[in-house]
This record gives structure tokens, C-alpha cells and sequence, in this order.
């Protein structure tokens, strides 16, 4: 199977001062369609950086990072924008809802940034909202709903425009157990229902315990990695 | 959707939004306000200038204006008359002007005469309207009223004109005093004399012959046009030419000027304040908003997009202000238009000596209104720079996190 997401001799270092820190080293990895797949480490272990330059947030010092066969390293900032736009989706662990906006008008933001039909933004919306279990919530804005139900419609946001992965970077990290419970619950099934593709940074047990591959880092290197 | 979220996001501070567009609307209605107060007396003084002393346009012999004597006549008949009947030509009013000793008893003053065709004179400046005693009649002359007292002469008193006429002639009469009139001009009551036109020609032996032709155009503002279509009427020899007021009223040309200058300056400060009062609300709307925009382009929305909307965010408040400022600012100059601010009894006094009417005029030019809009929408554009500037150097991988 053709992977979705695959690095090769992934480095990182940042300079400070005289002093040369090597956040990756070495990373090689391929992710495959239908991966719910946890990257793990303490923290310093460079999961967030990883997680950085598979989101096409940042750039490698030097080696690879190709999406569905493009290499986004080579890709200057508009294009991986662009890249970003219609091939990756986000969760963050704030949520990061636009204020202003509904759940509803949240959920089509990537899509009307896209320049979709309003038609098919709509109806879209509409279905991933009642996947979350939020179709009675549409109309409300972020600071109407609870931090569950926000980050159920940042789940919803990220996975709208059907976007080639999910990076969700802690996502569960503001969640009391239930909710982070329901969440979980519902990212598990869309990615069984929908064969979407999930990556996530955690250090949450309740994650972890739910993955089918469980990546650990320490000092920036894949220390093991693990399918289940 | 950008227009959207902007509009949105101007709300999400509902006080700091509402002061900033009440200091746009305030910055509108003064400026607006102001420039139609300084306009609306320069349009006075300009038309006080024009209907007393030169007209919008002024035919007159090409060396009268350096040396305004009666040797620099020309001829002037019903046939010219007829021909410089253009379609933008209210009127014409011939005068013919020359300065003479008045004498009366034992008392004799400098005056100058001016020969008039008194209908044509209403219609200018309605100076029959001012005729404090008398009339304008043939073989008559009409004093300025401090003319009359210094010579201690009233109506029905002869009076002695003694000067030099057309080319070295000498103009000598004995004239019935017919009226008495109060000019708005100070310096005109003080030596006018006033004679029929046919009259003053006979007294300068200056037969058929005008100093100069007064043009008051239909439409003030196309009085460049119709210099150039009487221009074009004029015979190639050059000795008639047509000039209009601010070559004939270069000082007052100047004064205007020089108040623009100051009004500029005053309505500049305005603009400053209230430009760094929409800064310092796009600076807290954009600083608190770091994280929101490291967000947006991380999810994929590029950077010109965003600066877009930050502009946007800019020019509604402007705009709302601004239209604010024009709703209010309309009626007001409409109503004050119509009804000029009458002077108190102190400022009358001046007014009335500097020749001037006694009231606050104001300036309904639609221009004030747009000039007044497209400055401050600019200032709105030129302030949207600072969160185009921002965004634009934003580390996003910082902003999001933060």
C-alpha cells in the first residue's frame, strides 16, 4: 500500500547560541492510510517538532517529507499553505475555534477557503456535525459550547474537507475523563467509518490505548515503534 | 467570507469599536464642519469682490490692468453688446470709471466716479437696495453717504466734478445730488460717486467708450470655460482681453490662500489624533489576536488573505464612521447653508468695516463631503498597514503556540 506520509532522513537542529541542539535525528517512517497512530515520548523527545514538519509547519534541516508523493520540503511558503489547505487537517490542543464564527461556519471555514460550493459546504458541514454528534450545535459559537463539544467541532473542522491525514497535537490534553473519553470514541469511529488517518503527539494513556501503532521518541530518534 | 469574518470581528470588542468609529464620526462632522465654515466665507468674500468691483470675468483694455487709467477705454455698443451674449453669460455690465475732486460749498474730497447702468447694477449686487435716500436718475449723481457728510452736502445739493477725461481732455460738470447710498464696502461710501453710465461717458468725453465690461456667468464655477469662448470672440489685435477674478483680485487671491494654509493645518492635527485613536485600536485588535492569526495560516489561509482581512477591518470602521459623520454633517451644512450665522453686535461692527457681511456663511460644495470621506477612508488605509506589515513577518509557528 502506498504510504500516505513518509520521511527520510529527518533532521532538525536549532542553534542556541554556539550551541547545536538536535531536536530529530534520523527520522524515517511511513504512515499508511488508515493509521490511527500515537507518537510518544517524554517531553524534549522533539514530538512536537515532528509533528511540525509532518504538518509542513516547519522545515527539516535536511532530509525529506513527502504527502502523498510530494516532497512539502521543497515547497515554498504559499504552496505548502496551499499544501496544508487541501492535504492536511489540524486539531489543536486549545481548540483554536475561530470566535466569531459558529460551530457550523467553523466546520466550513477550510472548505470556503478551498472555494468549494456553498452547496456542497453546507451539506458537508451538516454531516460531519452530526458525525461529532453536534447537529443540534451548529449555530452556536465556541464560547456557547463546552470545551468537549469545542474541540468536537475542531475534530469536525479538520476532517470537513477530507484531507489526506488528521495531526492532532494533545488534543485531549484540556478534556475532563468523559469528555475526553466521548472525543476519542468518536475519532476512532471516523477513523474506522471514514478510513481517515490520524496521527497524534500525547502523552494520554487513553490514546495511546486506542492506536494501532505507537511511535516512541527519546532525544529526538525513534526509539520504538510498534503495531498493534 | 473575509468581509464576514471582518465585520465580526469588529464586534468582538463592542466598546472599543463604537469609540473609535464615534471618534471617525466626530472627526467627520468637525472637519466637514469646518472646511464648509472656511469655504462658505471665502465663497462671500469672492462674491462680495466680484458683483461690487470686477465680475467673474472682466473685458477691459489689455494695459488697464497695470494702469487703470481712462486713456485705456475701449468701445463698447449695443452690437458688442449683443455679441458677447453667450449662452453662459448671466450678464454684462459696462461701467466706465475715472477719478475726479468733488466739490460742494466750500469743501472739496477726491471721488471716484463711476458710470453705471443702475438696472444692471441691481441685478449684480443690488445697489439700489442700498440707496439709503434718492434715486439714480439722468443728470443726477448718487454720493456714498460719508462721501456726502465730509462734503456736508445732501440731496438736491449741486455738486462740482473737476478732472481729467478721456486722452488729456478736461471733465468738468455740475451735477444734482439724486441719492445717497451705503455701500457694504467701507472704502466706497467714503468716495463713490455714482453717475448713469451716459453721464460719466459725457463728463470723460469718453463717448461709446467703457472702461470695463463686468461678466457674471450663469455658472460661477464654468467661468474658465467662457474666458476662453469670449476670449475666442475677441479681434486677434490683442487690445481687449478678457480677465478673470483671480487675476483681477490677486489679493484676495493670496488671503484665501493663506487662510487655506492654516485651516489645512488645523484639520491636519485633527486627522492626527484621530488617526492614532483607529491605530491604537488596530494595534490592540491585531496584537491580541497573535495566536488567532498563527492559527489561520497554519490551517491554510495565506498570509495576503488574512492582511486582507485586517484591511478590511480597518475601512468598515472607517466607513461606518464616516457615513455616521456624513448623515449628520448633510443636514446641518444644508440647514446652515440656508440659514448663515448671524455675527454678534461687536463682530457686525468689524465685519462692517472690512466690507463684509455680518454673517457665518457656510459651503454646501459636494466636494467638502468627498474630500473629507477619501481622507480619512486614506488614513484608515494607511493604519491597515500595520497589521498587513505584521501578519506579513509573523513566525507562525510561535503565534500558534502562543
Amino acid at each position: 500500500m502506498t504510504p500516505v506520509l513518509q520521511t527520510q532522513n529527518l533532521h532538525k537542529t536549532y542553534s542556541e547560541g554556539p550551541v547545536a541542539v538536535h531536536a530529530l535525528r534520523n527520522i524515517n517512517l511511513e504512515i499508511h492510510p488508515g493509521e490511527f497512530t500515537v507518537i510518544v515520548g517524554p517531553s524534549g523527545s522533539g514530538k512536537t517538532t515532528l509533528l511540525n514538519m509532518l504538518g509542513g509547519l516547519d522545515t527539516p534541516s535536511t532530509g525529506k517529507v513527502w504527502v502523498a508523493g510530494t516532497d512539502i520540503s521543497e515547497l515554498n511558503e504559499n504552496q505548502l499553505i496551499d499544501f496544508r489547505l487541501h492535504h492536511i487537517g489540524f486539531v489543536f490542543q486549545a481548540y483554536n475555534l475561530i470566535p466569531v464564527l459558529t460551530a457550523e461556519e467553523n466546520v466550513s471555514f477550510i472548505m470556503d477557503l478551498q472555494g468549494r460550493p456553498a452547496a456542497e459546504i453546507k451539506a458537508r458541514a451538516a454531516e460531519v456535525l452530526a458525525e461529532v454528534g453536534l447537529a443540534d450545535r451548529g449555530k452556536n459559537r465556541p464560547a456557547e459550547l463546552s470545551g468537549g463539544q469545542q474541540q468536537r467541532v475542531a475534530v469536525a473542522r479538520a476532517l470537513a474537507s477530507r484531507p489526506q491525514y488528521v495531526l492532532a497535537d494533545e488534543p485531549t490534553a484540556n478534556l475532563d475523563s468523559q469528555t475526553a473519553f466521548n472525543l476519542l470514541d468518536t475519532m476512532k469511529r471516523l477513523n474506522e467509518d471514514e478510513k481517515m488517518t490520524f496521527l497524534f503527539s500525547t502523552h494520554d494513556q487513553r490514546v495511546i490505548d486506542r492506536a494501532t501503532r505507537v511511535i516512541t521518541l527519546v532525544d529526538g530518534e525513534i526509539a520504538s515503534d510498534e503495531r498493534r | 467570507m473575509l468581509l464576514k469574518l471582518a465585520w465580526r470581528n469588529l464586534w468582538r470588542s463592542r466598546k472599543r469599536t463604537l469609540i473609535t468609529v464615534s471618534s471617525v464620526f466626530f472627526a467627520v462632522l468637525l472637519a466637514v464642519m469646518a472646511e464648509s465654515v472656511n469655504r462658505g466665507s471665502h465663497e462671500s468674500m469672492i462674491r462680495n469682490s466680484v458683483s461690487y468691483f470686477t465680475g467673474y470675468l472682466q473685458l477691459q483694455d489689455s494695459a488697464y490692468f497695470e494702469e487703470p487709467s481712462l486713456d485705456y477705454c475701449f468701445s463698447w455698443n449695443e452690437a458688442e453688446a449683443e455679441r458677447f451674449s453667450l449662452p453662459g453669460v448671466q450678464s454684462l455690465i459696462p461701467r466706465l470709471q475715472g477719478f475726479v475732486l468733488a466739490a460742494g460749498g466750500d469743501r472739496t474730497r477726491a471721488a471716484l466716479v463711476l458710470g453705471i447702468e443702475p438696472e444692471k447694477e441691481q441685478q449684480l449686487n443690488g445697489l439700489q437696495d442700498q440707496l439709503l435716500a434718492g434715486d439714480f436718475e439722468p443728470g443726477g449723481v448718487v454720493l456714498g453717504d460719508r462721501l456726502a457728510e465730509r462734503l456736508q452736502l445732501g440731496i438736491g445739493d449741486s455738486l462740482v466734478l473737476l478732472g481729467q477725461g478721456y486722452q488729456g481732455q478736461q471733465a468738468a460738470g455740475i451735477y444734482r445730488i439724486s441719492g445717497l447710498v451705503k455701500p457694504t464696502s467701507p472704502e466706497l461710501r467714503k468716495q463713490i460717486a455714482y453717475l448713469t453710465l451716459a453721464d460719466a461717458q459725457s463728463l470723460f468725453g469718453a463717448y461709446d467708450m467703457v472702461s470695463s465690461v463686468l461678466v457674471m456667468p450663469n455658472q460661477p464655477n464654468a467661468t474658465d470655460k467662457l474666458q476662453q469662448q469670449m476670449s475666442d470672440l475677441l479681434p486677434a489685435d490683442g487690445f481687449v482681453v478678457v480677465r478673470n477674478w483671480r487675476e483681477l483680485l490677486p489679493e484676495l487671491l493670496a488671503a484665501i490662500e493663506f487662510d487655506n494654509a492654516s485651516n489645512r493645518i488645523i484639520l491636519f492635527i485633527l486627522y492626527l489624533v484621530i488617526g492614532f485613536g483607529i491605530f491604537g485600536t488596530v494595534l490592540t485588535m491585531t496584537l491580541e489576536r497573535r495566536k488567532e492569526f498563527g492559527v489561520l495560516i497554519s490551517v491554510g489561509m495565506r498570509r495576503r488573505r488574512l492582511g486582507w482581512m485586517a484591511l478590511y477591518e480597518s475601512l468598515l470602521m472607517g466607513c461606518i464612521g464616516i457615513l455616521a459623520g456624513m448623515a449628520a454633517s448633510v443636514p446641518l451644512v444644508a440647514w446652515f447653508y440656508y440659514h448663515p450665522i448671524p455675527m454678534g453686535e461687536e463682530l457686525q461692527a468689524i465685519s462692517e468695516e472690512f466690507g463684509v457681511e455680518p454673517l457665518i456663511f457656510f459651503s454646501a460644495d459636494p466636494s467638502i463631503f468627498s474630500s473629507q470621506a477619501l481622507v480619512v477612508l486614506g488614513m484608515c488605509l494607511l493604519v491597515a498597514l500595520y497589521p498587513g506589515y505584521y501578519i506579513s513577518k509573523l513566525d507562525v509557528l510561535k503565534a500558534s503556540r502562543s
